[in-house]
């Protein structure tokens, strides 16, 4: 499963913090802090470069959290239309942003560390500005980047039986 | 300055971070704590540092002072401007309150800006009074992009 790192510039009025987003821990309680990134910082990588997590939260204070959820192959119920190998899911207050983008080349033998980079500005009101949501990995340059597709979704959070 | 007059009838106590220069706001000494049934007046020490409060369960009540800066989305709008002399010109300062998905703008041109707000038991915020001139609700993106999506 191709690992999720968005390049984050930080516009806001303070820094974030990085989480490693695990099923079997509260986050904030003992979760891995990945990263803070500053005021002003431009194109960091929210995931860690050496032990990166599966899944990526981003605390906003003030705001709330950003969570990229990797879905790896998962398709979600009803968007099955959408091109893409691999999935990820971005919510941030009650919104929610789900892509999908393919593997490029990976020719023969075992396919390189996949990374996927979207690059992403928390502006100066704690918007989150998806600037460009490209598939980043490191084969020749005329291979790639490939463009993800994502499209807005609602999904059901509460659900009765 | 922002001055913040706030009563607290939640179930849960409130705390009150100050700004370190936008550092990662963590629970340390320099924290005011609001608990149940307290009425606390806060200050913050410049006009341009925000307020976070935290409450429980409900997330973060946000003051951000935008002072001359403006929401682009909202500039020219008269709603936001004020006639003076037969012209719309825009108020000195902006504030913007920020609860629960909710967002409201503070127009107003004399510092320092005060705020009485209170929670009920249920966590609900209103704000009872302000110092403000103008007082508009306005909608903010949680998430955009440069091309749209479908």
């Amino acid at each position: 499963m191709p690992i999720i790192s968005p390049l984050i510039t930080n516009n806001y009025l303070y820094e974030l913090r990085c989480w490693e987003y695990a099923p079997d821990c509260h986050f904030k309680a003992s979760g891995r802090v990945l990263k803070t990134i500053k005021r002003g910082g431009e194109n960091e990588a929210a995931n860690c470069d050496k032990k990166p997590a599966s899944h990526v939260l981003i605390s906003v204070p003030g705001m709330g959290d950003i969570a990229f959820i990797n879905l790896g192959e998962t398709v979600l119920p009803g968007y099955d239309f959408l091109p893409g190998q691999y999935g990820v899911l971005i919510r941030y207050q009650r919104r929610e942003v789900y892509a999908r983008y393919d593997i490029v080349g990976a020719a023969g033998g075992e396919p390189p560390p996949e990374v996927w980079s979207p690059q992403c500005i928390v502006t100066r009101l704690g918007t989150l500005h998806i600037e460009d949501l490209f598939y980043n990995n490191p084969l020749p340059v005329e291979e790639g980047p490939k463009p993800a597709d994502a499209l807005n979704v609602q999904l059901s959070n509460l659900t009765i039986l | 300055m922002i001055k913040l007059e706030i009563t607290n009838r939640y179930a849960f106590s409130l705390a009150y971070i100050p700004y370190a220069g936008g550092l990662y706001p963590e629970g340390t000494e320099a924290m005011v704590m609001i608990a149940t049934g307290e009425s606390k007046t806060i200050c913050t020490q410049t006009s341009s540092e925000p307020a976070f409060i935290d409450v429980p369960a409900m997330g973060a009540l946000f003051i951000d002072p935008l002072q001359h800066e403006k929401i682009w989305r909202y500039q020219n709008d008269e709603k936001m401007l004020k006639l003076e002399q037969g012209e719309y010109v825009d108020y000195r300062c902006r504030t913007l309150v920020r609860y629960a998905g909710q967002v409201y703008y503070f127009l107003y041109d004399d510092d320092p800006l005060t705020i009485g707000l209170s929670l009920d038991a249920v966590g609900s915020v209103t704000i009872n009074h302000s110092s403000a001139d103008k007082v508009v609700p306005v909608k903010v993106s949680a998430i955009s992009a440069r091309y749209p999506f479908d």
